[in-house]
């Protein structure tokens, strides 16, 4: 055999392995919470929250996710580098109920759906805006729920949860969504 | 054919295996990563052309969408996220909607 012939079944060989072992999209966040966080930076885009929910002017406007990290790459993406008005956005993640530090919207997996009472217990009253993806999460006292209907993403909101924790959505905001009624 | 002829003839058949795969592969991998020419027209540039009406979009950035838009995508169907174009959004929850308030 030619060396030639060596050299270049080696270098096709190696070539494969290495076109094989690159990372497609399929290793990176999904659609479904690539969306979910797409519609996470539109909220902060669409709701005011009242002025001594700042320490500052220029204080940044804090996302936070508790729990399990399942859409913490795709949060942490979503909001990279942006702003809400003036302010940047900043992402945090708290592992338990207990770790919750001050945040300005919280997303709350389904996997906190035994913590919801006491979650909400915990930050009655304040100008925090959470969004939930549980059929749970409402009911519980939630803000804003993001579900799927028909393989497309849809939000619901609670108009109450908005005024209690002093939150003001846009008018565009609630055209699109659907408004959640506690019986 | 000697041992030799067979050996020199299976790793020339590998080699042409291997540049077809790397190049479907290389082709796959393009179609998940779009250009800034695929992308709808409000995460488009101002000098970039129109979509053809009707046609439908891909973009890598989801968050330059407005919410109008977003609501418009399968999150279900496999690929890359497609989204509607313009004239296609509508729906009773799709009245209104935009990247600016």
């Amino acid at each position: 055999m030619s060396r030639r012939t060596r050299q270049f079944g080696w270098t096709m060989a190696v070539g494969l392995l290495l076109t094989l072992s690159v990372p497609c999209r399929a290793d990176g966040p999904s659609k479904e919470q690539l969306v979910k966080a797409a519609f996470i930076y539109n909220f902060t885009q669409f709701v005011d929250w009242p002025p001594e929910a700042f320490d500052k002017d220029d204080s940044p406007l804090i996302v936070a996710m508790i729990g399990d990290d399942s859409l913490a790459g795709a949060l942490d993406k979503a909001m990279e580098n942006k702003t809400a008005g003036t302010r940047p956005i900043v992402v945090k993640h708290f592992a338990t109920l207990d770790d919750l530090g001050p945040c300005h919207l919280l997303f709350v997996p389904s996997s906190q759906d035994s913590n919801l009472a006491a979650l909400f217990d915990k930050i009655k009253g304040k100008p925090i805006l959470t969004v939930g993806e549980s059929d749970a999460f409402m009911p519980a006292g939630g803000t804003m729920h993001l579900f799927l209907e028909d393989g497309k993403m849809r939000f619901e909101v609670s108009s109450d949860a908005f005024d209690a924790n002093k939150l003001h959505p846009s008018a565009k905001l609630m055209s699109l969504a659907r408004i959640f009624k506690k019986n | 054919m000697s041992n030799l002829n067979q050996w020199q003839h299976f790793m020339k058949r590998m080699g042409v295996v291997a540049l077809g795969a790397t190049v479907l592969m290389l082709a796959r991998f393009s179609t998940t990563h779009p250009s800034a020419a695929t992308r709808p027209a409000s995460a488009r540039s101002p000098t970039s052309p129109p979509s053809p009406a009707g046609d439908k979009e891909y973009i890598a950035d989801l968050t330059q969408l407005s919410l109008q838009e977003l609501m418009t995508i399968n999150v279900e169907a496999p690929g890359p996220a497609h989204v509607a174009a313009p004239d296609q959004i509508g729906g009773p929850h799709d009245s209104t909607g935009g990247a600016t308030r």
